[in-house]
């Protein structure tokens, strides 16, 4: 959802009629196509619990594999589609950054979580 | 690391220097800068490296891989250089032995680089936690962003002043963005950031490698290991081995079983290669005589590969066999002797497939293929040796993999001191009265060998015109190398004008150098 609202406060700057199909288009396309990153990021979150380091390093090696993540499918994704990225050029920045932004807001919005469940690891560890 | 402080500062000067030294640059003489930068960086925050004999000879390829960026600027001379770079760190951050554990822990480093810094920032006192409680105010932001988006897009469609304004502020805008980003390129900031990667994956070392750990629990040399008389073995091997022999794999005779199939294997598989080794001894070493009738391709080209192939697998099969509790086996006497005479007939096989390269070699030219055919049969040769070593002095798995990669390393060490390109066209042109000049491979290969192509060219333009006579022709036009050239020559010296003094290397000079004094064909006949 983040990542429909960049792309659309991105599309704003495109064009009027865009604008109004964009949100939705993204939201339902987008969530659907996305999907399988759920199991690459279950994998990264099983790396995330088990690293050796402090919490709030971890978080921050989390968050910058979920970004990479995320901007390398979306770089397949356009190679699927046969989109080069100099077709594109005016709106590539706009589509990188947004995805950027909004996976590392997602993931501060999850920061919480990710602790518990690093606790939950560790104190199973202990047990 | 013990310095954070010290290794903070040392990321962000290299992520600064690499930025000036490879921006719009290609790999020369700026590489030796860079190197002198985060090699003496290393020593200052791991000052114990400096005692360890490994990280010493690392270093000293190291150095000859840079010498040989900065004289012949290949491509292997470059790779080279960063495989021998990235070894050097491993060794002076980890206590490895073998290259492959070394490399492993670099992906490691490469991987946690993220995390390691952040580490570096927390416990240098550097960075102080704001207590800026971001999370709630995304949580805060969500759901008004989504409803004001929603609203926005309404008003912009249906108010057309709204819209006006949207429109003015949207350009004033952009326009601050273009201009900012004139002012500070985004391509650049990334550079900067991909150098700040780079230095600092080199240069942090990750906490909780388990790859030292379990190198250190493997050694050279192999132990006896009692199996459970049940014959419980949980290995993947074993599995196979089981999965075949049934019960033979298993209970008091399981070694003497094994034993016994080693011998009939090694049998049947010696007396196969001795079929194969007396036709190719007969026919290859001592009666071979090419005439046109033969195809080439299919007797050395094809040939060549499989053979390659079944070397890989014979030492695969001995290193099947000798794996384990079979080497202390006291009646295997006859199943060493057929190894060794598996090795030795393997050895045959080596000269074989070099007697097939040297007649490609003699006929058709050096290519890279061919070139890359003797190298692996060096490594072949090399790999041939360690397993006899293996199975004579009972060495283990890990012993031959780590042997053979340092095998490798020097072999590519050594690579880098030719420029492979200059040497495969100044000998397939002087040895063009008695082989095939193959010109469209010529034409592809790097610009430093345009001054060689440039003294030849008569040769080349007889080829030309013989291959313009079979209907083929270079760049869709008969008889216009000299232009093709003359095209590759300009294109060359304005690629090499837009580099400064960071690109310098000795290849790149001579080949430069003889453009201006020189006064040839593709020169321009000054």
């Amino acid at each position: 959802m983040l990542n429909a609202i960049f792309i659309t406060m991105g599309a704003m700057f495109i064009s009027d009629f865009i604008m109004i199909i964009v949100f939705p288009v993204v939201f339902v396309v987008g969530g659907t196509i996305s999907s399988p990153l759920i199991i690459v990021i279950a994998r990264i979150i099983k790396q995330y619990v088990a690293l050796n380091y402090h919490p709030v390093d971890k978080f921050y090696w989390f968050m910058f594999s979920t970004m990479l993540l995320a901007v390398v499918f979306l770089l397949l994704l356009l190679m699927v589609l046969q989109i080069s990225l100099s077709q594109m050029d005016q709106y590539v920045r706009w589509i990188i950054a947004s995805v950027i932004l909004s996976t590392s807001l997602a993931v501060r919005l999850t920061k919480s979580s990710l602790t518990c469940l690093n606790i939950i690891y560790h104190e199973k560890l202990m047990v | 690391m013990k310095n954070p402080k010290l290794g903070i500062t040392i990321i962000i000067t290299g992520a600064f220097l690499f930025n000036l030294l490879f921006w719009q640059e290609q790999v020369a003489i700026n590489c030796l800068v860079f190197d002198l930068f985060i090699v003496t960086s290393l020593f200052c925050l791991y000052p114990d490296a400096k005692n360890n004999r490994i990280v010493k000879y690392l270093l000293a390829a190291h150095l000859i891989c840079i010498a040989a960026v900065i004289i012949n600027n290949t491509m292997l001379s470059k790779l080279a250089m960063g495989m021998t770079l990235l070894l050097f760190f491993a060794f002076a951050e980890y206590s490895h032995r073998s290259a492959w554990f070394a490399g492993g822990s670099m992906v490691i480093n490469f991987t946690l680089f993220v995390a390691g810094f952040s580490s570096l920032l927390r416990t240098s006192n550097l960075y102080r936690k704001r207590n800026l409680k971001l999370g709630k105010l995304i949580r805060f932001a969500v759901f008004p962003l989504f409803i004001v988006a929603v609203f926005f897009v309404i008003y912009n469609f249906a108010n057309n002043i709204f819209s006006g304004i949207v429109a003015d502020i949207s350009n004033k805008v952009g326009q601050f963005f273009s201009s900012f980003f004139e002012l500070i390129s985004i391509e650049r900031l990334l550079f900067l950031l991909a150098g700040m990667y780079l230095t600092g994956a080199l240069l942090v070392r990750a906490t909780g490698n388990k790859l030292e750990q379990s190198e250190a629990a493997l050694s050279d040399n192999l132990l006896r290991i009692r199996e459970n008389k049940r014959g419980i073995n949980s290995s993947f091997l074993f599995d196979i081995v089981s999965s075949v022999m049934g019960r033979l794999a298993k209970g008091m005779m399981a070694l003497k079983n094994e034993n016994t199939v080693g011998l009939i294997s090694l049998g049947l598989l010696n007396l196969l290669l001795v079929i194969v080794n007396t036709i190719d001894i007969n026919y290859l070493w001592f009666n071979f005589t090419y005439h046109p009738g033969i195809n080439l391709t299919t007797m050395i080209h094809e040939g060549t590969e499989l053979l390659i192939l079944s070397l890989v697998l014979a030492i695969i099969v001995l290193l099947f066999f000798f794996r384990g509790n079979l080497n202390f086996y006291q009646r295997n006497k006859w199943l060493k002797i057929g190894a060794y005479a598996w090795l030795l007939q393997n050895g045959i096989l080596v000269v074989s497939v070099l007697i097939r390269d040297y007649y490609y070699i003699k006929l058709m030219g050096l290519a890279y293929k061919r070139i890359g055919v003797l190298v692996f049969l060096i490594l072949t040769l090399t790999g041939l040796i360690t397993v006899f070593i293996k199975i004579t002095w009972r060495k283990t798995a890990y012993y031959l993999m780590r042997v053979n990669a340092w095998s490798v390393i020097i072999l590519f060490v050594i690579g880098t001191t030719i420029n492979w390109d200059v040497l495969i066209a100044k000998y397939n042109i002087s040895h063009s009265d008695r082989i095939t000049l193959d010109l469209p491979f010529l034409l592809t290969l790097s610009d430093r060998t345009l001054p060689v192509l440039d003294q030849h060219i008569d040769v080349l333009k007889k080829r030309e015109y013989e291959l313009n006579r079979e209907a083929v022709s270079l760049g869709n036009c008969n008889g216009c190398i000299e232009k093709i050239l003359r095209n590759w020559k300009d294109n060359y010296l304005q690629k090499q004008q837009q580099y400064s003094w960071l690109s310098w290397n000795y290849a790149d000079a001579a080949t430069i150098k003889y453009f201006d004094v020189n006064h040839n064909i593709i020169a321009g006949k000054k």
